[in-house]
């Protein structure tokens, strides 16, 4: 995508320098061709496929009814994410933390109780806006164990800024055990 | 109430295309939302197709349908002399408007709907 | 006005200048012409930009280093949220709203806009409502919940304070002046331009700014509605955004970017109308592919409103509905395209030269398709979920905005300068300005595509202290800086050149277009005498033309009985239609803005019992603008010069008025559909629906005899229009009986559900649609009582009906709203207790 935004701005701005400094260039072409191939042609096949593909992409991520996602409610507040692990009847909730397993889809329902929040891992994948009275669900996925930091992405007011948590991806095991601990480390 | 004289048919002309357009767009735009809130997507009418999909498709083969009459009705419009530019000009954006339904609204076939 | 007495250049100036200046000192207030008012909009604007700049200069500074202690985050979130706001609505819009005030009338060949008064007025509550919000800011309660206002947090709950309510109000009042711009403009380039000027003769420009006024036209009732509803959640506690009483914050979210998306292309297109006229000037040829032209900007003006909810792609809507929205936001590329490739067409054609306006739209080219292109990546579900919010954000859309709107302008401002001051810039000040810009505005927002991909989120005042975040962000900083220079420059070039540049001469750039067929600066009637057009508008011979219209040799070359006066024509084929008395000027414009503001104000201030008055001030104040015009007997058709006559506008069909009233109902009527689609929206989406115990019941008996009132209305309007002059007077006493029963009807509907309306959005809702038929019945009997007064004082003969079908227009769209308020409620009614219609 990079590459051909790099390929498309170059080639418009490369035919501004042309027929600006260079008289005669570009008059072999006739003013109708010019439109054609400019405002038709070369657009076109770049969107439609672009368009497509992308479709297709945000499908995939969407959350499907595969019942391997391990649900998570990620719960906003004025200034704080309470996390609730749906899928463990009688755990408890963490704050500002989220445990997840790794390698394994984790489908997360952001709900608010005040103001519009909204919930990004930046590496983990897409965000997913806490509005108050919806419960809209994204899916994340984390490779491999490790910390990843995460935001508010959604303005919430003068706390918005510090309103950072983070997540913690444990191997299975790991997972099971700190889950029966109660998320005691 | 508004006579269409002359110069409205100018404009209409103009408009049309793209009227028609907007229009599909916000009747596709409600009945998904309204659809979803209604439960429609379990609701099975032909085989696997839900009642969700069909009432879309339906909305979507007629949009096109409507932008095909248009352009025929551009076809043979005896306001030619009137304004020979804006028959043209809105000839055009007629079947650009078609593009646009046909492009915009062709998710409906596959994505998820709800 | 005989040819033997032919009054020679100077004389004609003379006359023509006692009847249009502006009067000096106190007079400068009552000022109505376009030429003195589109200059204070764009000079207004320049002050906001500054503003604007400067509390964009806070944001950088702040942000520099990651936990600057330099603001605190309450301090921050005014600043931003007022960079944002200033910029969008008092820079602009009011802007381009300016350019095209002043250049319009000149380049269509008309000595004002149609309705000069409403121009005025346009302006006042832009002042003022900007004012509002600049006041706001000095004493430390601006709006703080960002340019785009979510709410809840911008509700009373979450925003305690006034900050809010200033947004609402002092926004609403500056986007009067938006709609007024909006109507005057699409009734202005319809119907006010020189005979001979059919529709494909127009300038591009007035192709682009029809669009452009079409699109505001219907782009902010969306807003204003969302903004009364908010501001009643706000005073009233009437729950249309409060999920927990079946509200939804969403609701605000689509009305806000159904103003908010096409917005971006009402700032993109004028500034790209100008590209458009001026790049064929230094191209040496006329505009390649007008009409593609001309297409691509109609289907980009449909299309920009089919993008909003690609704001939205993270609020949990269906992927169906995004992608629709994600293929609209792709398509809307191809239009740009085509009109990219036709400029190059029209340089690879043409001899090009090399000036500053050029320099500026190689600026606009790079910045802007850079900015296209990230644009098109966000409008990818996938890529959007990931870069949604952040800082990469901030870049595209200062490209796009930057790119799209401030460098064209720029070109354009160093194009159009000498037509306003007479004069030529010091070249070589205005290169180094245009570098210092360019390249500090690619450091500054270039690396902020970096950081917000490395997950910078927008609006924080502080963030994480990780080497490459500070650096970039203070690279981005100083980028800030060297561009804020630029900008510096800029003004002192401006200063220098309105004081000291070099004088340019009659059409110093050799264009095609009219308004450089005038000396410069230019006189406030604009043109001696008007010109009868034979080819396309951007292709006539200025140098020629000049001198014939200055001596008088056009249409109109003459005074009559002291009035001013233009053309209008037919809109398709430009043939001479109707002869245009404007009004002289007036301070009323600038009382009735003053009243505007006062009610405003008392909103403000929770005055809310008084605030009905000013409104009905303001009204009263309007009633008084109509004394300007009208006559008591038929007048025999006019001369308007070159051999041909044609009938004053009050005895013309299709006189602008007409035009206008259509046009305002039409902008009405958007509110309206708004309103009810609100309402249906909330039925589908809200949480809390149905409603758990109805204490509500349609009153079937009331309804029934408000539905029969309203027929009659209905059939009165229609009648008050077709008969004699006995007949009249008649109908239009039933007209205003029937709409006063109708008001007291709604009235009573509204008043008996006022106890259920802070319990649930389903009441609130069809208290609103009760209150809008209720509020246009009442003005339907000011407008009928007016048309009664109106036909007693003699001011009404079959050649003389213009009042009267204008407001038979009006009776018939109230009447009609008022119908369809029945119907709405009773369904909604049904629909939101759950099936039970009882």
């Amino acid at each position: 995508m990079l590459l051909g935004a790099a390929i498309l701005f170059v080639l418009v701005m490369g035919l501004f320098v042309l027929t600006l400094f260079r008289p005669g260039f570009g008059s072999g072409v006739s003013i109708k061709g010019w439109i054609v191939a400019g405002g038709l042609l070369l657009p076109i096949p770049v969107l439609v496929a672009l368009n497509f593909y992308a479709l297709f992409q945000g499908e995939r991520l969407l959350p499907g009814d595969v019942a391997s996602a391990y649900r998570i409610e990620a719960h906003a507040r004025q200034w704080q994410w309470e996390f609730r692990y749906l899928d463990e009847p009688g755990a408890p909730s963490t704050v500002d933390v989220l445990h997840i397993p790794a390698g394994l889809p984790i489908e997360v329902v952001a709900t608010s109780e005040d103001v519009i929040h909204s919930f990004w891992v930046p590496r983990l994948g897409g965000k997913i806006d806490a509005t108050p009275g919806h419960a809209a669900r994204i899916r994340i996925e984390a490779d491999r164990p490790g910390i990843f930091g995460g935001v508010c992405a959604e303005y919430c007011g003068t706390g918005h800024s510090r309103m950072r948590f983070r997540v913690e991806a444990h191997e299975g095991p790991d997972f099971r055990s700190l889950v029966e601990r109660g998320f005691e480390q | 109430m508004i006579v269409l004289g002359k110069e409205t048919k100018a404009l209409a002309m103009l408009l049309s295309g793209f009227l028609l357009w907007a229009g599909a767009f916000l009747l596709i735009y409600f009945t998904q939302a309204t659809g979803c809130s209604l439960g429609w997507q379990e609701i099975e009418v032909f085989g696997p197709l839900s009642l969700q999909r069909g009432a879309l498709i339906v909305l979507y083969l007629l949009a096109c349908g409507m932008h095909l009459g248009l352009i025929y009705a551009f076809g043979r419009s005896d306001t030619r002399a009137e304004s020979a530019f804006a028959h043209q000009t809105g000839r055009a954006l007629a079947f650009a408007a078609l593009a646009a339904s046909l492009f915009c609204f062709a998710g409906i076939l596959w994505l998820t709907a709800c | 006005m005989k040819k033997a007495a032919e009054p020679g250049s100077l004389t004609l100036h003379k006359a023509l200048s006692e009847v249009w200046g502006t009067k000096p000192g106190l007079g400068q207030l009552a000022a109505v012409n376009h030429s003195t008012i589109g200059k204070r909009f764009m000079i207004t604007a320049a002050v906001f930009f500054a503003i604007g700049g400067l509390l964009a200069m806070l944001i950088r500074t702040q942000l520099a280093t990651s936990s600057s202690p330099f603001m605190e985050e309450g301090v921050y979130a005014q600043v931003f949220t007022m960079h944002g706001t200033i910029m969008m609505f008092l820079f602009a819009i009011p802007m381009l709203e300016g350019a095209a005030i002043y250049l319009l009338p000149k380049m269509l060949g008309a000595r004002d806009l149609a309705f000069p008064r409403l121009t005025a007025y346009g302006y006042w509550c832009y002042l003022f409502g900007g004012t509002m919000l600049l006041m706001a800011l000095l004493f430390g309660v601006a709006p703080d919940s960002g340019w785009f206002m979510y709410t809840p947090l911008s509700s009373s709950t979450y925003s305690p304070g006034i900050n809010a309510d200033v947004w609402l109000l002092g926004v609403t009042f500056v986007e009067i002046s938006a709609l007024c711009a909006a109507v005057e403009l699409i009734v202005s380039i319809l119907k006010l331009r020189a005979p001979g000027m059919s529709l494909e003769r127009m300038p591009i420009f007035a192709w682009y700014m029809l669009v452009v006024a079409g699109m505001m036209l219907v782009g902010f009732p969306p807003l204003i509605l969302g903004s009364i509803l908010l501001e009643a959640e706000r005073a009233f506690d009437l729950p249309f955004f409060d999920p927990t009483r079946g509200g939804d914050p969403l609701l605000w979210q689509h009305l806000f970017w159904l103003f908010g998306h096409p917005e971006v292309y009402i700032i993109f297109l004028p500034a790209a109308g100008m590209v458009s006229t001026f790049l064929p000037v230094f191209a040496g040829r006329p505009l390649a592919g007008y009409r593609a032209v001309v297409v691509s900007v109609i289907a980009m003006g449909f299309i920009s409103f089919g993008l909003w909810v690609h704001h939205m792609y993270t609020v949990g809507i269906p992927h169906l509905a995004l992608g629709i929205f994600s293929a609209a936001s792709a398509l809307v590329t191809i239009p740009t395209a085509i009109q990219i490739f036709a400029w190059l067409a029209t340089l690879a054609h043409g001899r090009p030269r090399f000036s500053i306006p050029m320099l500026y739209v190689f600026g606009f080219l790079f910045v802007f398709v850079l900015g296209g292109l990230t644009g098109v990546m966000l409008a990818m579900v996938p890529f959007d979920w990931q870069a949604h919010d952040t800082h990469f954000v901030v870049a595209h859309l200062h490209y796009v905005l930057v790119g799209g709107f401030v460098f064209p302008l720029l070109g354009a401002a160093y194009y159009w300068l000498p037509h306003l001051t007479g004069r030529f810039p010091l070249l070589q000040l205005s290169k180094a300005a245009f570098w210092l810009i360019f390249i500090g505005f690619n450091v500054t927002f270039f690396i902020m595509h970096l950081t917000g991909l490395r997950g910078m989120p927008r609006r924080v005042h502080v963030y994480p202290q990780e080497p490459g975040m500070e650096l970039f962000n203070l690279i981005s900083s100083l980028g800030s800086f060297v561009m804020t220079i630029g900008f510096a420059l800029v003004l002192l070039d401006f200063v220098l050149q309105i004081r000291f540049g070099r004088l340019a001469g009659r059409n110093p750039w050799k264009a095609g277009t009219l308004e450089w067929a005038m000396p410069t600066p230019p006189a406030p009637y604009n043109f001696a005498s008007l010109p009868k057009i034979t080819g396309r508008a951007d292709q006539l011979d200025p140098d020629a033309l000049g001198p014939q219209l200055a001596a008088g040799k056009g249409y109109l070359g003459f005074v009559r009985n002291g009035q001013m006066e233009t053309l209008a024509v037919d809109a398709v084929s430009g043939r001479l239609e109707q002869i245009i008395v404007l009004p002289r000027s007036t301070f009323l414009p600038l009382l009735t803005a003053l009243m505007t503001g006062v009610f405003f104000l008392l909103m403000l201030f929770k005055l809310y019992a008084l605030a009905p008055f000013a409104l009905i001030g303001v009204a009263g104040m309007f009633l008084v603008w109509t004394r300007a015009t009208g006559a008591r007997q038929d007048l025999d058709t006019l001369d308007a010069g070159c051999g041909e006559t044609a009938p004053v506008h009050f005895q013309s069909r299709g006189a602008p008025s007409e035009w206008a009233m259509a046009l305002t109902l039409v902008a009405n009527g958007t509110l309206y559909a708004s309103l009810l689609f609100g309402g249906l929206f909330l039925w589908v989406s809200a949480p809390n629906w149905p409603v758990a115990q109805t204490t509500f019941h349609n009153d079937r008996l009331v309804q029934i005899i408000t539905l029969f009132v309203l027929a009659v209305a209905l059939f009165a309007s229609r009648q008050s229009v077709r008969t004699g002059a006995q007949g009249r007077i008649g109908w239009l006493a039933a007209l205003a009986a029937s709409h006063l029963v109708a008001a007291a009807l709604f009235g009573w509907m509204a008043y008996g559900i006022v106890p259920l309306n802070t319990q649930h959005a389903l009441f609130a809702v069809i208290f609103a649609v009760h209150f809008y038929a209720g509020f246009h019945a009442l003005l339907g009997v000011v407008f009928a009582l007016y048309g009664i007064w109106h036909v007693l004082g003699g001011y009404v003969s079959p050649m003389r009906d213009l009042d009267l079908r204008i407001g038979a227009r009006f009776h018939a769209y109230a009447a009609s709203a008022g119908i369809l308020a029945l119907v709405f409620v009773w369904q909604l009614a049904m629909l939101g207790s759950g099936g039970d219609p009882a």
